[in-house]
């Protein structure tokens, strides 16, 4: 699905992401530097809880703590994000919908895009913390062109899907917000899952896909490959989102403009 | 004005529910999900055992959570209760102060039932019934005078400063991991809350009488401190209600 529109709209999706870019971050008082004072807020706020909230001396398995917490983190943000504000994305462009002949199909990839360009940017202000944390930037860096691949491919179909459900059914919205706060604790943003709670994580949360590649990327050096079967369970599962997608997609398209 | 209250109270609830059954469904859920999630953080992801201060954690995270999620409500949405009755204001005569304390209301009722929820869980882990539990009384007090006059205060101003209502909504997560709700202050930082963190005297008040039952008066100095905030608080919102008295309709 994902290429397919890429293919098809290439020039359009390009354009319109940079300009939601510059709407989402430029038009607020703090402008740029708002994208690096959220997530920054958010790590320090966190890192706080941890040494003088909960008392937690030391680092986790020789990682310092803050490089730990984030490596995960980063990706983390993107992806609440892009899940938070899916149930809007066709709600919001109502004027684009009604407008014209408009291909309501790239509105999910425009929207990733647009918070994946402002996530970048982050990853390069970060790579000063690990670098001082004595985690620079290595080789294994190109295993990013990999994750990120793999992130449009997983967010597109979910980000499509979830907007078109609230299309139709209007506490989508409410409830996407409300379950990813279980969501993020739940998720080893926070902590090292060990024993069990590894296979549990790999078998029912998407997320962990993503912070685990991270923090092998970041971290521990290791390349994407090297625990293959993960990868094939997660293509599986992309697979059959993409595949979903496309069947809610063509079923509803001509319907959504109606509806809004 | 008892009736008008008690109707305008029941509508709004009505409305909540009408508009959004998961809504109505989550706002009784969500501390109690919320406090089984933390629980689960501690217990599977970062391999904590055992006790808290001497009580089962659950218990332990329970009493805070409770009391911070009606706390968060209060706060988190101070800023827009003007905003989201606007319509009500502009075309029938209620005026701003009603709609604030409706509003509170309706959280508070939902408060109410998670309450007894927790005290019946707290009974059935061990934990008597006492009459310690008319310390509530004097907590849910101060924190409507307390949140309401916050309430005017940052409603008006939101109307105003048009960043005031993203700034409070972002600053929820940071005031929630900075106070005392999972983990447990000591030292110096019980101090530091005290002074600076007055969301600290209603989740340690919970605490207090839920797990420790203490009377609320047995630390007094604390109680009179917050009692001139409160009370600061009140006077900012009079100066507020004279000021744009006139001019508030202009606003809206």
């Amino acid at each position: 699905m994902v290429f397919q529109v890429l293919l098809n709209n290439f020039m359009e999706v390009k354009f319109l992401s940079v300009e939601k870019l510059k709407k989402n971050n430029l038009e607020s008082v703090f402008g740029f530097i708002w994208i690096f004072i959220q997530p920054l807020v958010m790590l320090y706020t966190l890192y706080f809880f941890f040494r003088l909230g909960l008392n937690f001396q030391g680092d986790v398995n020789g990682v310092p703590l803050i490089v730990f917490m984030f490596s995960g983190q980063l990706v983390w943000l993107l992806m609440s994000s892009c899940v938070n504000d899916s149930p809007l994305i066709f709600w919001r462009e109502l004027q684009l919908i009604n407008s014209f002949n408009y291909p309501i199909s790239i509105l999910p990839i425009v929207e990733f895009l647009a918070k994946f360009y402002a996530h970048v940017v982050i990853l390069i202000a970060a790579c000063i913390i690990f670098t001082q944390q004595g985690y620079p930037p290595s080789i294994y860096y190109l295993n990013f062109i990999y994750i990120w691949i793999t992130l449009i491919c997983f967010f597109t179909p979910l980000m499509t899907i979830l907007g078109v459900i609230s299309v139709y059914f209007q506490d989508t919205n409410f409830i996407v917000k409300s379950l990813m706060m279980p969501i993020f604790w739940l998720t080893p943003v926070l902590f090292e899952p060990i024993g069990n709670v590894i296979i549990f994580q790999k078998l029912f949360n998407p997320f962990n896909y993503f912070i685990e590649h991270y923090r092998e990327t970041i971290i521990y050096k290791e390349w994407f490959f090297e625990g293959i079967t993960y990868d094939i369970y997660m293509w599986l599962i992309i697979v059959v989102l993409n595949l979903v997608a496309i069947n809610i997609f063509n079923k509803v398209r001509t319907n959504i403009p109606d509806v809004i | 004005m008892f009736e008008k209250l008690y109707f305008f109270t029941k509508h709004s609830i009505a409305k909540q529910y009408k508009n959004s059954f998961f809504g109505s469904f989550w706002a009784f859920a969500n501390p109690i999900i919320s406090t089984f999630v933390y629980y689960l953080f501690f217990i599977k992801g970062l391999r904590f055992t055992g006790e808290v201060d001497g009580v089962p954690m659950i218990l332990f995270i329970l009493s805070g959570n409770i009391c911070w999620t009606l706390l968060s409500g209060f706060f988190g949405q101070s800023s827009s209760y003007i905003s989201k009755n606007k319509a009500n204001i502009l075309a029938s005569n209620i005026s701003i102060s009603f709609i604030i304390l409706i509003e509170m209301i309706s959280s508070f009722v939902v408060h109410l039932a998670v309450l007894s929820f927790s005290i019946l869980y707290f009974y059935m882990e061990g934990q008597t019934i006492s009459i310690h539990y008319l310390n509530f009384f004097y907590y849910w007090i101060i924190m409507f005078i307390m949140f309401y006059s916050f309430s005017y205060i940052v409603s008006i101003l939101a109307l105003i400063f048009k960043d005031l209502q993203p700034l409070i909504a972002s600053s929820i997560t940071v005031i929630f991991l900075g106070t005392p709700v999972l983990w447990v202050a000591t030292g110096k930082m019980i101090i530091i809350q005290k002074i600076i963190n007055p969301f600290y005297f209603f989740i340690s008040g919970y605490r207090e009488t839920l797990i420790k039952k203490v009377y609320f008066f047995e630390n007094i100095e604390y109680d009179i401190y917050i009692w001139i905030i409160t009370l600061i608080l009140v006077l900012v919102a009079l100066l507020i209600k004279n000021k744009y008295k006139e001019t508030l309709y202009d606003l809206l």
